[in-house]
């Protein structure tokens, strides 16, 4: 007569066999990690492995930068292998989906020291997962390395154990642009940006940037995350600016097309950062109006945009052609402003370890190999670095490089500047020197 | 029908736990420790599923209240993490209130979407107001200031979070089995089972449904805090969708017996979900394809209806 | 105190969709009184329970108790008041025992029900070696019983019974015979039934019900009331 009743009785059965099921994998499963944990690795001709664990948005939000870093690290760790690898010893690249989720890459941390005992982690791009990562690298004594642009590491909101000497972050880009911008565009300028940290890191530097060079920043429009249609707050854009500075906001063939339809021919100039169109083609439907418009680049997507030898070497080894899409898919094209960071990454933690004498993840070599990181100052241009050279600040753990401005001529992206490194260097107080490493 | 200290039998879960302890290598000790926090946000969402036979979609946004209620409280009024703790409970057990207001009024499958309305808009509130919540990127609390931290000069930090997650887990078995032999329990049994004929027996449902899901969110809240203070992070990322589904699956697979239940649930679910990590989305997977087959096990998606009581006769 | 409506229900209408259930029906019930409701299927038997109880909202009329107009009180507060109700299939909680069944229906405290009475209560009727029992493991006709004792122990000063003999065997309506004999006098008693035997031996006063109406009220054996119900179930036969 009563149905729950009967349900509860099925959910018995059910239970009680799924429970018996799962107690026995369970259990299995906690021995065999067991018998993982206590069986020596076997050696490959006597020589360990470095073991490089990488945390890789494969799935998620992030998946299609994911897709291009994990291209750049195989391609990076294949060339290492090949040229004798890292102090004699090969490199083992562990990469592990984090679904690009905070709770997932904070697990993945643990499971990557915990599970493989990994000597180094290449971290992630998307903030949250690294604000997530970092505390669990610092718990667990393990140098991690974000490849994110965001600023925590180098404001301090992480610790000791997280660097970002691979790739440039937001403030440095920032700073080194609104120069450019302010003395060959105009100095009367209205952002417009994302409400979340990221588009604030872009407000609080370029509000920095304008105190420094004279330029006013007469109108600062952030834009709520989860914004479909913008018209609505490009009716806050003063008419008399000279220019508009954009930064990625949600859907970028929405934005261009209203932008357009808003401000018609006569418009201010226009500034924006490649993130919005990072790995999305410029001839998609509507992008027709960025035409003449400027853009920061961090690594130029077409190759004659800077075209040296050790660009050419890096971009033929990632897979990319002249048109920075892939070889084998001209439709799909890369993330190339930001994916070099991994390959610089990789290299740097290559001359740290050769530099420093690290062999073991233990705590003697970690103070030598964090020590002699945060001694550097300095990465050279070269096939480890093809993005041009690195000054690295061991305070805040983060490199300060070039950067390109590149304007939209025919289509296709043409760099016509390329900053210097001291126009993008900032002070801040932070000091991961201070913290005690163990 | 008062509460005996044989109803204490289920604490046998924490001290296999803690006598497991010294013969788990690093990593499983590590999940465990995971899983043991999370697990008592499953004995939280068990507290309404199993007990009182209400359906929530919401419980993340009672995760997340005791997961910001600690982190804000430790970034802003002080770093106490016993004083966040409880910062992050009280915190949920205001929303809770909330939630099972809504459980008062509306019923079934309204409830459901009800409560995954209430929950979004946690989620998007926490999105809005990100200069003081982090946003979608989130917040690093400092490592003095959280649990770990506290304990750090007794003990390592990983042995610090597993047996703050075992002390906390402990408590959560026991309050649980208590309320379960209790009076109130078998109240919620009754409320469960039908609760029309509870209304005219004169007792007052509204007010038992939230003194329910004011339980459920002490626990859920204990759980997310536990998140902030032993994780050292707070984000919108543990306020999605996902995040309220989660636990629906634990309790499924945990079964009615929800002094139990609750925790195997959640471990069975995350080993097999750690297990399967190779896979895309490997968690996403289990999960999914865990409610499709539970669903087909128990006579397609007619355990939903059943457990809401939605197609129970009436006389009229 | 007999002589005093206990509960009376003024110009109740209430129907579903296009169907009058009630039509304009009023009735009083007596302190103390057992009053026998008969008649046909759809009479409006279930439904005058319903808002005598509170499971259903009158279109239009009044439910008066001890003089309060009660029309608009929830279920809830009609327990309060002392109205308990025994369903037609029976409404136990599955999942507890018969005692927890039983010490909830007591321990709310509305008449003082006590751990000793509601042994007295189990054993009188019958669930005494049942206690420890899952209330989903009785039988059709000991739920039945379970309910009523629950009824019981809430000590109402009303108790509506819909169908109460509906299902049980020939020996168990014997039994509830007796216990509602014992009944008399302590509480008022609506006993709705389909069983005119059994109804106007237990009741004083019976009222026939046909179509949403009362069609005749009066003493149990009296000569309308015979009439009445030799009509009403001619009709319908």
């Amino acid at each position: 007569m009563n149905r729950r009743y009967a349900l509860s009785s099925l959910l018995k059965t059910g239970i009680v066999a799924g429970a018996a099921a799962g107690l026995g994998g369970v259990a299995g499963y906690f021995s065999s990690r067991l018998v993982a944990e206590r069986s020596p690795p076997v050696k490959e001709a006597g020589v360990k492995p470095i073991r490089i664990g990488f945390q890789v948005h494969r799935t998620g939000i992030g998946a299609p930068y994911g897709f291009w870093y994990e291209r750049v690290a195989n391609a990076a760790v294949s060339y290492i292998n090949r040229t004798g690898g890292i102090a004699g010893r090969p490199v083992e690249l562990i990469a592990e989906d984090d679904e690009t989720s905070p709770a997932k890459g904070a697990q993945v941390v643990e499971r990557l020291v915990l599970a493989h005992n990994v000597d180094f982690i290449l971290g992630a791009l998307f903030s949250d997962v690294v604000l997530a990562s970092g505390p669990r690298a610092g718990e667990l004594k393990r140098p991690y390395f974000a490849v994110s642009e965001g600023t925590h590491v180098p404001f301090g909101l992480l610790n000791r154990w997280c660097f970002q000497p691979g790739i440039t972050d937001v403030p440095g880009q920032v700073t080194a642009v609104a120069k450019w911008i302010f003395e060959n565009l105009g100095r009367r300028v209205a952002m417009i940006f994302p409400d979340y940290a990221f588009g604030h890191d872009h407000r609080d530097a370029l509000t920095r940037a304008a105190e420094r060079y004279g330029a006013r920043i007469v109108e600062k429009i952030p834009i709520p995350p989860g914004e479909t249609s913008f018209t609505k707050y490009f009716t806050r854009i003063p008419r008399d600016i000279d220019v508009l500075y954009h930064v990625m906001v949600g859907d970028v063939l929405t934005f261009v097309r209203e932008l357009g339809v808003f401000l018609g021919r006569d418009r201010p100039e226009l500034f924006g950062f490649i993130d919005s169109i990072e790995a999305v083609p410029l001839s998609a439907p509507g992008l027709e109006y960025l035409e003449g418009t400027y853009f920061w680049e961090g690594f130029p997507r077409y190759a004659d945009g800077y075209d040296t030898p050790y660009s050419r070497f890096y971009r033929e080894s990632v897979g990319v052609d002249e048109n920075g899409a892939d070889k084998s898919d001209p439709s799909r094209v890369s993330a190339y402003s930001h994916m070099f960071g991994v390959w610089e990454t990789l290299f740097v933690i290559k001359e740290v370890v050769e530099q420093s004498g690290y062999s073991e993840p233990r705590r003697e070599d970690y103070e030598l190999f964090v020590n002699s990181l945060e001694e550097m100052d300095w990465f050279n241009e070269g096939l480890w670095h093809p993005q041009g050279d690195k000054l690295f600040n061991g305070r805040l753990h983060q490199s300060f490089g070039h950067q390109f401005i590149s304007t939209v001529r025919n289509g296709r992206l043409v760099v016509i500047h390329r900053t210097k490194i001291e126009d993008s260097l900032y002070e801040h107080a932070n000091d991961y020197t201070k913290q005690p490493l163990f | 029908m008062r509460p005996r200290l044989s109803n204490l039998a289920p604490l046998v879960i924490p001290l296999l736990l803690a006598a497991a302890y010294p013969l788990l290598p690093e990593y499983p000790k590590a999940l465990a420790a995971r899983i043991m926090t999370l697990s008592i946000y499953s004995y939280g969402y068990a507290v309404c599923f199993h007990m009182i036979g209400v359906m929530s979609l919401g419980h993340a946004a009672l995760f997340a209240a005791g997961m910001y209620g600690a982190g804000l409280y430790t970034i802003h009024v002080s770093p106490d993490p016993l004083m966040a703790l409880a910062a992050g409970i009280a915190s949920a057990v205001s929303l809770s209130l909330l939630l099972g207001g809504l459980a008062a009024r509306v019923r079934g499958p309204y409830l459901m979407i009800a409560t995954l309305l209430a929950s979004q808009t946690i989620y998007l509130a926490a999105l809005h107001f990100n200069e003081v919540t982090g946003g979608e990127q989130g917040l690093v609390l400092e490592r003095e200031a959280t649990l770990v931290g506290v304990f750090r000069p007794l003990m390592a930090e990983a042995d610090a979070r597993y047996f703050i997650s075992l002390l906390t887990l402990s408590a959560a078995v026991a309050g649980v089995s208590l309320l379960s032999a209790s009076r109130l329990g078998k109240l919620f049994l009754a409320l469960r089972d039908d609760e029309e004929k509870l209304e005219s027996l004169g007792y007052n449902t509204s007010l038992l449904k939230l003194t329910a899901f004011s339980v459920s969110g002490v626990l859920s809240g204990a759980s997310g805090a536990l998140q902030a203070l032993l994780y050292s992070y707070v984000g919108a990322g543990y306020v999605g969708i996902f995040n309220s589904v989660e636990p629906v699956l634990w309790t499924l697979v945990g079964g009615p017996y929800v002094q139990v239940g609750p925790f195997l649930g959640c471990l069975l679910v995350n080993v097999l979900g750690d297990l399967a990590r190779g896979l895309p989305r490997g968690h996403v997977l289990v999960v999914g394809v865990g409610l499709v087959a539970f669903s087909f096990a128990t006579g397609r998606l007619g355990w939903v209806y059943r457990l809401l009581g939605v197609s129970r006769g009436r006389e009229e | 105190m007999k002589n005093r409506p206990l509960l009376s229900a003024r110009r109740v209408s209430k129907s579903f969709g296009g169907v009058q259930a009630l039509v304009d029906a009023s009735i009083e019930i007596m302190e103390g009184e057992i009053l026998g409701v008969i008649g046909p299927n759809g009479a409006g038997k279930s439904t005058l329970a319903g808002v005598i109880v509170g499971s259903l909202r009158p279109d239009r009329g009044q439910i008066i108790f001890r003089d309060s107009d009660i029309t608009k009180y929830s279920r809830r507060r009609r327990a309060e008041l002392g109205i308990a109700h025994t369903h037609q299939i029976p409404r136990v909680f599955p999942s507890l025992t018969v005692r927890e069944n039983m010490s909830l229906a007591c321990s709310r405290g509305l008449g003082g029900g006590t751990e000793d009475g509601l042994h007295e209560t189990a054993e009188r009727l019958g669930l005494g070696g049942l206690l420890s029992l899952k209330a989903s493991q009785l039988s059709h006709g000991q739920m039945r019983l379970l309910e009523i004792g629950m009824a019981l122990l809430s000590s109402p000063r009303l108790l509506v019974m819909d169908e109460p003999t509906q299902g049980l065997a020939g020996g168990e309506v014997a039994s509830l015979s007796s216990i509602l004999r014992g009944l008399a006098g302590k509480l008022a008693v609506v006993l709705i039934d389909h069983r005119v035997d059994f109804v106007v031996s237990l009741s004083e006063r019976v009222a026939v019900m046909n179509l949403g109406r009362f069609v005749a009220v009066g003493a149990a054996r009296g000569r309308d009331v015979g009439l009445a119900i030799e009509e009403a179930y001619l009709r319908w036969a």
